[in-house]
């Protein structure tokens, strides 16, 4: 459950609290001397209204990395890591101007989880609804990950109501 | 737009008036998690005083104790020695992700806060009952991931929210490395 909890978690945040309507999952053991209980690499599909996530997990990437693309109907934005985005526009059928922001740390308390978690517990900070951190994600995050267990038991697509 | 500079205005304020606060009584349940080093290695700091630290693993207790400076005398053999001595306002749970739910048992009928490690919970079932456990006895049940840490990732769903790239059609998100022996996924059979 630990693994795609983080695609989960952001796609969550980013649809603002909507649900998936379906959640179809692929794993596959490739390093098995090193990891013979679990599988190891994993594609998850969820599909929105109008829009479908894919989720990468995988211990077979040659780098570490959490990263996030998001591609919009006029643009692109690439979170390469905690510091680097790119932003690509479209200016024609395959041509697009691109530019890279580059950031520092997030600001307190956001710098530190346990920042905070005192905050949220002393009334000084109000985390936004469906944020990263809050239950109401991470329920649903949980239900995502609940059905991708199962897609990837059954191999077949689960609907979410 | 209004209402974003408004909730970042009520923000600095509440941040600047945060110095002022008593010090979060901070528990710490199982020390297995990598992540663990960001409490353990903080600069002190007037938000959290860390109490104590429940951890059954003496050894890796004693090698953590060494290399972060805390006193063995903190850890202890159970939650509920962990509690009785140090009375702490929340918990945090670095430990095995199956122990998440069993933390939450003992901590949220007394109103103690806990911040767990991503992710929330083994199974969607251990899940439900937290929730209604943090519902029915009022405390707040975080879950800490990395990239919440992360300016990018706010930065890009704010331009998202502002129409930047138009609807959103597709979002890939990929994550992990090369060592798999850290996570955990049950094997598909």
């Amino acid at each position: 459950m630990d693994f795609g909890c983080y695609g989960a978690n952001l796609m969550t945040w980013l649809m603002k609290g909507k649900r998936p309507n379906s959640v179809t999952a692929v794993t596959q053991q490739l390093q098995e001397e090193n990891n013979p209980n679990v599988d190891d690499d994993a594609t998850i599909i969820l599909t929105y209204d109008n829009a479908m996530a894919i989720l990468e997990p995988s211990w077979n990437w040659p780098i570490g990395r959490k990263d996030m693309e998001l591609y919009g109907e006029t643009g692109v934005l690439y979170a390469d890591n905690a510091n680097q985005l790119r932003i690509r526009e479209s200016t024609g059928y395959s041509s697009y101007t691109e530019e890279t922001l580059f950031f520092k740390d997030r600001q307190v308390p956001y710098d530190d989880p346990f920042a905070v978690l005192a905050a949220v517990i002393n009334g000084t900070l109000t985390l936004e609804p469906f944020g990263p951190y809050t239950l109401e994600n991470n329920m649903i995050a949980m239900e995502i990950l609940q059905a991708s267990v199962e897609s990837s038991k059954s191999g077949k697509t689960i609907k979410l109501d | 737009m209004k209402t974003i500079l408004t909730l970042i205005g009520i923000l600095t304020l509440s941040i600047t008036s945060f110095s002022q606060e008593k010090p979060l009584k901070l528990g710490i349940a199982g020390l297995t998690h990598g992540h663990v080093g960001w409490i353990l290695g903080r600069e002190h700091q007037p938000d959290i005083n860390m109490v104590g630290i429940f951890e059954q693993n003496k050894e890796l207790a004693q090698r953590l104790s060494k290399q972060y400076g805390f006193s063995m005398d903190i850890v202890y053999d159970s939650m509920e020695e962990l509690i009785k001595a140090t009375k702490p306002d929340a918990v945090a749970a670095f430990g095995n992700i199956k122990d998440h739910l069993s933390v939450v048992e003992t901590c949220a009928p007394k109103g103690i806060h806990v911040m767990v490690e991503k992710p929330l919970a083994v199974s969607l079932e251990d899940a439900k009952k937290m929730e209604a456990l943090a519902k029915n006895h009022g405390i707040h049940l975080l879950t800490n991931y990395e990239t919440s840490w992360y300016e990018t990732n706010v930065k890009a769903k704010n331009l998202l929210d502002e129409g930047k790239i138009g609807g959103l059609r597709k979002a890939i998100i990929r994550d992990g490395h090369k060592d798999p022996k850290k996570l955990v996924f049950p094997k598909s059979s």
